[in-house]
C-alpha cells in the first residue's frame, strides 16, 4: 500500500469514536464491520499476521463508503480511502470475480457499455436473472432484494442523453460562464430529464451550458470496488472529454449526480496516478468541480433560505435526502435547501438524519443485499415521516435505490432529481 | 490457539452457529481496546450470546476446559481490560443491547450490559429523566463496560461516578452460575456488598449480564463557562476555591496549555498568549439557580486570578466549548500517537501541587507533557508525548510516569480515577495498594475464581 493510505491507517488511536456513526455497524453489531476493525484488519494484513483473505474480502465488502466515519474521526482518519486501497490489492490479488472484473473493468468503461448492460436486462429479463449468477457483477447497480423478489430494472431511455442532437445552445450567447456538463450513466440512459432539467435551469440562471462528447460513466463504482483498471480507463477517458489537452477549461463542471462530481473532484487525481502527465490536468479539472445544487445557487443568487418551510399545509411536501457524496463528500448541506426552499408552491420539510446513507454504497448492495435493503427501509420509514409525496436528492445511486424502494413499500412518494424539482415548480434565480 | 471442533459444536449448540466467530480475520478485530500502543493479541473464538443463560453455558463449558474469558463490551477501555493476553473465548455483549425497563415510578431502568451508554441517556432523556455519568466515550462504550471499569466522566464532581448508580446486577460467576447482588432500592445492607466489589472489577470475578440504575431528573437548565488563566497553579487552586464558594458544579474541566495548542483551541476560542490553563465550568439546576451559581462561579474564579471568564450565551456555544474539551484527548493522540496518558486523581485541595509536580516531572525528564481531565473531582490525565522510534526518550518517559504515580500517592491520591488497571497499569499497583491489601484483593479473586478463567492477568501482576 502506498505511504499516504499508510499514514491514514497510523493516525487511528482505536478511541472507537467511529462505531458511533457507522449505519452499517449499527445493524449488524460487530466489530469487524467498523471502521476501526478495518484499520485493525488492514494493518494486521500489511503486517502479514493473516493468512487466508477470504474472510477479510468479507468485511471489506461492508463498507457504503459513506464517510460518516471520516466525518465524526477526531483524528479525520480517511476509511473510505483506505478500504478502496485494500479492496484494490484485494482485486490485483485475484479476489474479484471473473463477472465483476468483466463489468468492472471492460463492460463499464466502454463506449456502449451500461446501454448494453440495461438493454441486456430489458430485453430479456428472464435471461438475466437465469443466466447471471446471483453474485455477480453484472447486478452491479441493481441488486437483489431479499425474499426473492428481483429489483425492478429501470426502463432505458429511448435515445440515450449525450446521443441526442445538440439542441439550441441553453444560456445566453456570448456572457456568462462556460458550464461543463457531466451527464453520468443513470442521467444519460435511464433519466434524460435529470440531464435536460440540470442543462435548462443552470442556462436560465446565466450559464452557458454545454455536455462535452466522448464522456463515460464516472468510474466511481469501479473505484470504490477497487477495479483500478477499469476505473482509470474512465477517469482517461473523462479527463480527455472534459479538458481536452491545450483546450482552454470550463469555468465549472457540474453534474446532477454528486456521486459523479465527487469522482471528477476528489479522486480523479487518485485514479490517474501513475500517469504522470494527466495527473496535472486532473488537478486543473478537479478544481473546476462544483456540485450542481451549490453552481445553480451561487448562479441564482441564493444565499440563505427561502419561505419553503412556511408554506401553507395543503401544498405539496418536498423532503431531501442527502447523498452521502454530497453532505460529506463535498461537507454540503445548505445549497439544497437553499433551492428547495425557494420553490413558491411547495412546503420543505426535512426528515429525520437526512444525511444518513440510503444502503445503496456502490457495490455494496451486491454483496449485502439485506443489510442494504435494512438500512433503506430506516430511510423510507424516515422520509414517509415527513409527510412527503416527494423526495429530491441529488446522486444516482440514491436515485435508484430510493426509486426502488420507495415503490415496494408501497409509499406512494415520488423521486426527482434537484434540477427536475426546481424545474417543476419553477425554481428562478434571485 | 484454534478452536477445537469440539468446543466449536458446544458453543454454537449454546449461542447458535453464526454467532461464534473462529476465523482469523474476525479474531483480530476482537484482539485490541483503545489502549494506545498495546499489542493485538488474537482470542481462540468470539462470543455473541444473546442471553444471560446464553453468557451461563459460556462460562460453565469454559470452567470445564479451563479456558480463559474475556468479557468485551465496546472495547474503548484505556488499560487493556478487554484485550485477551491469554487467548481464550472473547464473550462479546455486543448482541445483549436491549433496555428492558424505565421504571419512572421508581427513576430506574434495568438494562443489559451491551446497551451504549449514550443510548440510555437518550431514552431516559425522553421521559425527563437523567443518567448522569459521562464517559469521554460515551456515545460508543457499553453500560456494562462502564460498570466493569466502574467509569466516571465531567460530571463525577457533582453526580459521582458509575458506582453510584448500579443499585443491583445479574452476574455470571466463574463457575457458570448466575447470581444477582445488590437490590432494587437506594439502600440495602443484606450482607457483605457484593455489588460493589463487582463493579471496577474488569470482568474478574464475574461477567455482568444485567443491571438496574438508578436514574434522576432532568435538571432544567445548564450554563457553561469558560475560565482562562495565566498560571497552572492559580486554575487548579479555583477547583477547590469554587465548592469551598457553597457550589457543586456538574464539572470543572481542566485543560493545560500545550493540549489547548493541540486542539487549535488557542484561535478557536480567542485565548490571549499569555493563558496557560483554562477552566471549563459546568453548573445546572433550575433557570434562577442556574443563573445564581454562574455568578457565584465567575466571582470565584476572577477572585482566584482568571485573566477572563465567560458564559456561553447560547447552548451551541456551549456545546462547542465542550466539543473543544473533548477533542483534546484524540487530538494529542493524533499529534503523539504513542503518548503514555495516565488518569491520577488526587485531592482537590492538591491540585495545584499535583500539576506543578506533573509539569516538573516532565521537565526533569525532558519529555513533552500535556495535562487536562476532570479537575473538579481531582482526577487529571497526564500524557507525556513520545517518540516510539526513540527508545532513549521512551525509557524516561517510563520514568517519569513512575515518578507521577509516587507524587499521586504522596499526594493522598490514586493512580487511577477511572481507567482501571488492566494491564497498563499493573506495575504500579503495588505503589498505592501495601502487601495485605493487595493479599486480601488476590485472595478475593481466588475465592471467587479459584481455577483463575475470569480475565486473567488483569490487574494483579502475574507470578
Amino acid at each position: 500500500m502506498d505511504e499516504g493510505v499508510l499514514a491514514e491507517l497510523r493516525r487511528c488511536v482505536r478511541c472507537g469514536t467511529c462505531m458511533s456513526v457507522c449505519p452499517v455497524y449499527e445493524v449488524v453489531r460487530r466489530e469487524g464491520v467498523s471502521a476501526r476493525g478495518k484499520l485493525m484488519l488492514i494493518a494486521a494484513r500489511e503486517e502479514g499476521a493473516l493468512g487466508d483473505e477470504r474472510e477479510l474480502r468479507e468485511l471489506l465488502s461492508a463498507c457504503l463508503l459513506c464517510g460518516r466515519c471520516r466525518t465524526s474521526c477526531p483524528n479525520e482518519v480517511d476509511l473510505p480511502r483506505v478500504v478502496r486501497a485494500a479492496r484494490a490489492e484485494l482485486v490485483e490479488r485475484g479476489h474479484l470475480g471473473a463477472l465483476e472484473r468483466w463489468v468492472l473493468e471492460r463492460l463499464l468503461p466502454s463506449r456502449r457499455g451500461l446501454a448494453r448492460l440495461a438493454g441486456l436486462a430489458r430485453a430479456s429479463r428472464w435471461v438475466w436473472a437465469a443466466r447471471v449468477p446471483g453474485d455477480s457483477g453484472l447486478r452491479l447497480r441493481f441488486a437483489r432484494a431479499p425474499g426473492g423478489g428481483r429489483r425492478r430494472l429501470p426502463a432505458l431511455a429511448p435515445v440515450p442523453y449525450l446521443d441526442r442532437p445538440p439542441g439550441p445552445a441553453a444560456g445566453p450567447a456570448g456572457g456568462g460562464p462556460r458550464v461543463a456538463l457531466f451527464v453520468g450513466c443513470v442521467s444519460n440512459l435511464l433519466r434524460p430529464e435529470a440531464a435536460e432539467a440540470a442543462a435548462a435551469a443552470l442556462g436560465a440562471a446565466g450559464a452557458r451550458v454545454e455536455a462535452p462528447p466522448g464522456q463515460g460513466c464516472c468510474g466511481l463504482p469501479a473505484l470504490g470496488a477497487g477495479a483500478l483498471a477499469g476505473a482509470r480507463a474512465l477517469a482517461r477517458r473523462n479527463l480527455e472529454a472534459l479538458a481536452p489537452e491545450g483546450a482552454e477549461l470550463p469555468d465549472a463542471v457540474t453534474s446532477p449526480c454528486a456521486s459523479c462530481a465527487s469522482m471528477l473532484a476528489h479522486h480523479l487525481p487518485e485514479a490517474l496516478a501513475g500517469a504522470p502527465g494527466l495527473v496535472e490536468r486532473a488537478r486543473a479539472l478537479a478544481a473546476r468541480v462544483v456540485p450542481f445544487s451549490v453552481l445553480l445557487a451561487r448562479l441564482a443568487g441564493l444565499r440563505a433560505e427561502g419561505p419553503g418551510r412556511d408554506a401553507p399545509p395543503d401544498a405539496p411536501v418536498l423532503t431531501f435526502h442527502d447523498p452521502c457524496h454530497l453532505s460529506r463528500g463535498f461537507g454540503e448541506k445548505d445549497a439544497p435547501r437553499f433551492l428547495l426552499t425557494a420553490l413558491p408552491g411547495v412546503r420543505y420539510v426535512d426528515s429525520a438524519h437526512p444525511c444518513r446513507c440510503c444502503g445503496q454504497g456502490g457495490t455494496f448492495g451486491l454483496h449485502h443485499p439485506e443489510l442494504s435493503e435494512a438500512l433503506g427501509r430506516d430511510k423510507v420509514r424516515r422520509l414517509q415521516e415527513t409527510g412527503a409525496s416527494l423526495v429530491a436528492t441529488e446522486c444516482s445511486g440514491c436515485f435508484l435505490q430510493l426509486e426502488d424502494l420507495l415503490a415496494r413499500h408501497g409509499t406512494g412518494m415520488q423521486v426527482l432529481t434537484t434540477a427536475e424539482a426546481w424545474r417543476r415548480f419553477g425554481g428562478r434565480g434571485g | 490457539m484454534v478452536l477445537e471442533r469440539g468446543a466449536r459444536r458446544e458453543l454454537e449448540r449454546i449461542v447458535g452457529p453464526g454467532q461464534v466467530l473462529a476465523d482469523p480475520a474476525q479474531l483480530v478485530t476482537y484482539s485490541y481496546d483503545a489502549t494506545p500502543g498495546a499489542p493485538r493479541c488474537p482470542p481462540e473464538a468470539v462470543l455473541l450470546p444473546g442471553s444471560s443463560a446464553e453468557v451461563a453455558a459460556i462460562i460453565r463449558l469454559a470452567a470445564a476446559r479451563g479456558t480463559p474469558i474475556v468479557a468485551r463490551g465496546a472495547g474503548t477501555g484505556m488499560t487493556g481490560g478487554a484485550r485477551p493476553i491469554h487467548g481464550g473465548w472473547v464473550v462479546s455483549t455486543q448482541r445483549l443491547d436491549r433496555i428492558l425497563r424505565i421504571d419512572l415510578d421508581n427513576l430506574q431502568a434495568v438494562v443489559q450490559p451491551g446497551v451504549v451508554t449514550e443510548h440510555l441517556q437518550e431514552a431516559v432523556a425522553a421521559h425527563g429523566l437523567f443518567y448522569p455519568v459521562d464517559p469521554q466515550s460515551l456515545e460508543t462504550c457499553t453500560l456494562g463496560g462502564n460498570l466493569a471499569e466502574n467509569a466516571g466522566g465531567p460530571r463525577a464532581v457533582k453526580y459521582g461516578v458509575t458506582r453510584q448508580y448500579a443499585l443491583a446486577c445479574e452476574a455470571a460467576l466463574a463457575d457458570g452460575e448466575l447470581a444477582r447482588f445488590g437490590a432494587r432500592t437506594l439502600k440495602s445492607v443484606a450482607g457483605y456488598d457484593m455489588l460493589s466489589l463487582l463493579v471496577g472489577s474488569e470482568g474478574t470475578l464475574g461477567v455482568i449480564t444485567e443491571a438496574s440504575l438508578r436514574l434522576l431528573p432532568q435538571p432544567a437548565a445548564r450554563g457553561t463557562l469558560l475560565a482562562a488563566f495565566g498560571s497552572l497553579e492559580a486554575a487548579a487552586a479555583a477547583v477547590g476555591a469554587t465548592l469551598r464558594a457553597g457550589v457543586v458544579p456538574a464539572a470543572i474541566e481542566f485543560v493545560d496549555h500545550f493540549a489547548l495548542r493541540a486542539v487549535g483551541a488557542t484561535a478557536e476560542l480567542a485565548l490571549g498568549e499569555g493563558v496557560q490553563a483554562v477552566l471549563v465550568v459546568e453548573v445546572d439546576g433550575p433557570a434562577p439557580e442556574v443563573a445564581r451559581q454562574a455568578e457565584a462561579v465567575r466571582a470565584v474564579m476572577r477572585a482566584a486570578g482568571a485573566d477572563r471568564v465567560a458564559l456561553a450565551a447560547s447552548p451551541e456555544e456551549a456545546a462547542r466549548l465542550w466539543r473543544v474539551r473533548r477533542q483534546v484527548g484524540p487530538a494529542l493522540a493524533h499529534i503523539a500517537p504513542h503518548k503514555l496518558n495516565e488518569d491520577i486523581v488526587v485531592p482537590i485541595a492538591r491540585l495545584p501541587e499535583a500539576v506543578a509536580g506533573v509539569h516538573r516531572i516532565a521537565r526533569e525528564a525532558r519529555v513533552a507533557c500535556a495535562c487536562f481531565g476532570h479537575a473538579g473531582d481531582g482526577n487529571i490525565h497526564v500524557n507525556f508525548l513520545v517518540h516510539p522510534e526513540d527508545a532513549e526518550e521512551l525509557a524516561r518517559a517510563g520514568d517519569a510516569v513512575r515518578a507521577t504515580f509516587e507524587l499521586a500517592v504522596a499526594l493522598g491520591g490514586s493512580i487511577s480515577g477511572e481507567h482501571g488497571i488492566g494491564t497498563a497499569k499493573q506495575p504500579f499497583l503495588g505503589l498505592e495498594l501495601g502487601p495485605r491489601a493487595l493479599g486480601a484483593m488476590r485472595a478475593v479473586k481466588a475465592a471467587l475464581d479459584p481455577q483463575n478463567i475470569l480475565n486473567p492477568g488483569k490487574i494483579f501482576l502475574e507470578p
